[in-house]
């Protein structure tokens, strides 16, 4: 399959045949391109030979040049990384979006963090730095320090020489013609409601959720219009998790960096980390041991049922169905003790080492575990039950959150979500790793297209884990747990899919010989799932809204964002920026005899 | 509502089970709780075995652990301290340490009430 | 003398003090049945006045747009309609404190005035999402009003009197037509649900939604007065329905009292069970099962009662 894309490639285009190749099982690389270039051969393979599935755009720092990589793949399931790059004196780039749509938040990210101008991009909020952030700070550049950004102030204090101020009219490298795409993409809708719309405006009200709100367990900010109880708009604002991961993990050791990239998420932690490790496994040469693999199985499981049983409380929470919630987080405390039992961890179980595992599963802890799965198979099949036929929540959860089969593919969703609308994707499938290509998995598909089809898929999926768990531990093989990893990684590019609880986890790991990483780009699999989110609320009733946002189960992850104060006569409709909001809130406590300036920052 | 086989409240076979059962939670106060030996915690430190060979340091994700020899090559005497403030009990000095002189035990019970309490001499 | 022993009925004894008491031991009750329901602890006994005298305490923040004297008058207007309406129902078997010709029309009027009290914090609190919520509220309203008058009343229509003590009394004198009026005791049993705005039925109120509803902006003592009168009309309801479809009674007051204990806390049961045992239904799908199945069910019941009065009773 690789070589059959290869050999098309270097017939269409002959002056490419030797910048493409196949670089591991499934995945073609193509070298660096020029901009012109890289338009007409991406163009080509999404219209020609049909790889309309776009993955990923990652941005890189190429010294003097930012490099940008794009993933897309098709039906086959082969991921074609094109290079191309641009001078960081004029950092200008064609947009995809008219292609894929899905790359639109990836190329807002490119702006903020790299501070590359893409030509093209609809309109929208910034992603994912703050709305104060300043102007010409672009932290994923390499000369860009972290130890010079003063957090309290929002102010960069280096010397004044730092990175170049976007806009410099330099000589582009190549005198071409930016053409904008054929199919021009639809304007997004307006950016954070600046400027204090107030109540009432020709019968629609406009209601924010979040950034705080008791529906969302991270803040994300969604402000619905409402006619109303209809929600005729919506506009999705994320961005506020967002810890500079990243470029953290650039400054630290590849074993240092496991630890961080295990923190991006809670509840997938273990999903990361099995990219992580497969990515740099890969890049060294080294095969794990067989036993090391099928523990990484059982505990990848064993996550999918921690995630998706805490998904079912939190479903049962958004509609109200508390006890739904509480007997589902009593099964979830079962599988977290079989955790802390065998990573030593309820949340983040540290069982990945570079090589393998650094826990081994003995006889008792085998018992345990049996135990728990055989308690959990009858309290999932009664979940099952209540789910398919209580009738208050099958009233609230079916016909809500609409993303038929061709929206998925449309907006490049993934994990659950696409496979409630009938679309058989599943990682574990398409390209097993690990010990899934010793233990086959059945996907879980269903047809309504709506939560209530996400719900089923997911307590079913808990069933199938369960089925693999057991047949993992009965097929345990001896061995080592580690094989040894250097600790300098020789040079090369990675990438890594595995399937995490909300769908496919990507990693992009490039190395340069040292033992610290190059660039580490984490694609999480909720990114993607965020595209049709406003597509799904509008339409629907303000009481689906928070169910619609749970039910693609988000891991959000992003930054802070200005306050527009409302009301206040002599502030209302005035954006306050970081200083002038801890003065406000300053002024406000000393009126009522707390003096905060003794807080220290 | 009428498209499936609704039955209203029929989660109240498991809510009337709960009822009689004991409760999945414990009271805060008063209840029992112990952790496992094998959840982690904070590190012992063995200085007799320790080589100074600095992998613990190096290899910390947070750099919270420093070990220092007192006093000489030959003698060695050697200290270590820990911020349990930036410690993340990931364990991975226990793991890069080659003579296994750091050992993950499951003591939790490590909040102090100022902040430079938090930096304890192992 | 009579006017102080007027007081103290009033006041103290069926009247005001023995609803506090009774309110705060039902709030206690429910929220340890709907915890052990699912699996939890549930809190101490104390906690629900714990969190009255802990409300009381703490400042109150009135937002600058919302109009100051509504908010402060609008909880007690509410506690006061309860402890007027609690004043009719019987508690110790046949009698009640006070009664007249027509006090089950004024009982259940003073009823919709927590609803009203909801609808109006809302409103004058300026908040938007004070506003859904008691957009929200009036529209349950709208829902569940006619169905419960409909199946309070058709009990009278039977028994010819219109007093809830003389309901009381006649349908304790012939328990078996209590048999006859089991569609309305369903449905009244499920517009009280609606009616007290618990799940499934507590759109107006949806944590998850509309943080909390009308009340969003009340804290402090006015919110302390506002669950109290909540309390208080849970109280009210329960009662209420035990006094006209569980008329059950032994003659002698002392049992006749120990009696009322044990129906108001069954009925609290069940309503317990519910609230535990569903998802919150969306506004409009509470409009439509109201519409769709509780009002003809009552229409029903009437039709059936009037036949009877006609046929057996002339």
């Amino acid at each position: 399959m690789e070589n059959e894309l290869v050999t098309a490639i270097a017939a269409q285009f002959p002056e490419l045949a030797d910048k493409v190749r196949v670089t591991a099982p499934l995945r073609v690389a193509v070298d660096m391109l020029p901009q012109g270039k890289f338009r007409q051969v991406i163009r080509w393979l999404h219209d020609e030979k049909k790889l309309t599935r776009g993955h990923n755009v990652i941005g890189t720092d190429e010294g003097e040049n930012l490099g940008f990589v794009y993933l897309i793949s098709g039906a086959d399931n082969v991921i074609v990384s094109l290079r191309t790059f641009a001078p960081k004196s004029d950092p200008r780039v064609q947009s995809m979006t008219g292609l894929y749509k899905s790359f639109i938040l990836f190329e807002r990210e490119l702006c903020d963090l790299f501070g590359a101008r893409v030509i093209g991009l609809p309109a929208g909020p910034h992603y994912p730095l703050p709305d104060n952030w300043p102007k010409d700070q672009w932290p994923l550049r390499k000369e860009w320090n972290p130890d010079s950004f003063d957090r309290t102030t929002m102010e960069y204090k280096a010397d004044p020489a730092g990175p170049a101020a976007a806009g410099q009219p330099a000589a582009p490298e190549e005198p071409e013609e930016f053409e904008l795409p054929d199919e021009v993409p639809e304007p997004q809708a307006e950016s954070a409601p600046a400027g204090g719309r107030t109540h009432e405006t020709e019968n629609l009200v406009t209601v924010p959720i979040g950034p705080q709100h008791p529906s969302l367990d991270e803040p994300g900010s969604f402000t619905i219009t409402l006619e109303g109880e209809k929600v005729e708009g919506a506009v999705i604002g994320i961005g506020y998790n967002h810890r500079g991961l990243e470029k953290a993990c650039e400054s630290r050791t590849y074993i240092q960096d496991l630890y961080i990239i295990e923190r991006v998420c809670g509840i997938c932690s273990h999903a990361h980390t099995t990219a992580y490790c497969m990515g740099v496994e890969q890049l060294s040469g080294v095969e794990i041991p067989a036993r090391a693999q099928y523990i990484r199985l059982i505990v990848a499981e064993l996550e999918r049922l921690h995630s998706h049983l805490l998904w079912l409380g939190v479903a049962g929470h958004e509609i109200g169905f508390d006890t739904l919630f509480m007997l589902s987080w009593r099964d979830r405390e079962r599988v977290l003790d079989i955790l802390t039992l065998l990573g030593g961890n309820r949340i983040n179980y540290g069982v990945n080492c570079l090589g393998g595992v650094r826990r081994d599963i003995g006889d008792d802890l085998k018992q345990e575990m049996r135990k728990t799965m055989d308690y959990l198979e009858s309290e999932i099949r009664y979940f099952l039950n209540v789910a398919a036929t209580e009738s208050t929540l099958v009233a609230r959860l079916s016909g809500v959150g609409v993303l038929s089969r061709e929206d998925c593919l449309l907006y490049g969703a993934t994990g659950p979500v696409s496979r409630a609308a009938g679309l058989a994707e599943d990682v574990r499938v398409i390209e097993p790793y690990g010990a899934y290509r010793d233990i086959a998995v059945n996907v879980i598909t269903d047809d309504h297209a709506d939560v209530f089809g996400r719900t089923l898929v997911r307590l079913k999926e808990m069933l199938e884990s369960i089925r693999l768990i057991r047949e993992a531990l009965d097929k345990l093989p001896d061995g080592p747990l580690t094989a040894r990893v250097p600790r300098r990684i020789p040079a090369g590019e990675a990438i890594i899919r595995v399937e995490a609880p909300r769908g496919e986890d990507i990693h992009y790991i490039r190395s340069n010989g040292t033992d610290k990483p190059d660039r580490i780009r984490v694609r999480a699999p909720s990114e993607c799932n965020w595209h049709g989110m406003q597509h799904m609320l509008e339409g629907g009733y303000l009481s689906d809204v928070p169910i619609t946002i749970a039910a693609i189960d988000p891991c959000y992850s992003c930054t802070d964002r200005a306050i527009v104060l409302r009301g206040d006569s002599r502030l209302a409709g005035q954006a306050l920026d970081w200083k002038e909001l801890r003065a406000y809130s300053q002024k406000w406590y000393k009126g009522r005899g707390i003096d905060p300036s003794q807080i220290k920052a | 509502m009428s498209l499936f086989k609704s039955k209203p409240g029929s989660i109240s076979g498991a809510a009337l089970h709960s009822l009689f059962s004991r409760p999945a939670t414990i009271s805060y106060l008063g209840g029992k709780y112990s952790l496992d030996d094998r959840c982690r915690g904070l590190i012992r430190y063995d200085p007799t075995a320790c080589v100074a060979c600095g992998l613990c340091m190096k290899d910390c994700p947070t750099g919270a652990i420093r070990v220092v020899n007192q006093g000489t090559r030959e003698a060695k005497e050697m200290h270590a301290w820990l911020d349990t403030g930036k410690c993340i009990f990931c364990g991975q000095c226990a793991d890069s340490c080659a003579k296994k002189c750091i050992v993950c035990t499951s003591e939790s019970d490590l909040s102090r009430f100022q902040h430079e309490g938090l930096t304890i001499e192992l | 003398m009579t006017i102080l022993i007027i007081l103290l009925k009033i006041l103290v004894f069926p009247g005001f003090l023995f609803l506090s008491v009774y309110s705060f031991v039902l709030q206690y009750l429910d929220r340890k049945l709907y915890a052990r329901l699912q699996s939890r602890q549930g809190p101490p006994w104390y906690q629900p006045l714990a969190d009255f005298f802990k409300l009381i305490g703490k400042e109150t923040l009135i937002p600058a747009e919302a109009n100051q004297a509504m908010f402060k008058v609008v909880p007690v207007f509410c506690l006061a309609a309860m402890a007027a309406a609690f004043i009719y129902i019987p508690v110790w078997g046949r009698t009640a404190a006070f009664s007249f010709e027509g006090d089950v029309i004024v009982v259940l009027y003073f009823l919709a005035v927590p609803s009203l009290a909801s609808f109006l914090a809302g409103w004058y609190s300026r908040s938007l999402y004070a506003t859904v919520g008691s957009t929200r509220v009036l529209t349950q309203m709208f829902a569940y009003e006619v169905p419960m008058f409909l199946a309070l009343l058709a009990p009278t229509l039977l028994s010819g009197t219109w007093s809830v003590a003389g309901n009381t009394a006649y349908y304790a004198a012939h328990p078996l037509l209590v048999l006859v009026n089991l569609p309305a005791l369903l449905v009244t049993l499920v517009a009280a649900q609606c009616k007290l705005e618990r799940t499934p039925f507590d759109a107006p109120e949806a944590e998850t939604e509309i943080v909390s509803g009308p009340l969003v902006e009340y804290g402090g003592r006015y919110l302390a007065f506002f669950s109290f009168s909540r309390d208080c009309e849970l109280t009210v309801v329960i009662s209420l329905f035990a006094a006209m479809f569980l008329p059950f009674s032994t003659g002698t007051a002392w049992a006749d009292f120990v009696l009322y204990f044990v129906k108001t806390l069954a009925v609290l049961f069940v309503l317990c069970l519910a609230r535990a045992a569903t998802a919150r239904l969306r506004i409009n799908q509470i409009v439509s099962f109201c519409w769709k199945y509780l009002a003809p069910a009552a229409m029903l019941q009437v039709i059936l009662n009037l036949v009877l009065r006609e046929v057996f009773f002339k």
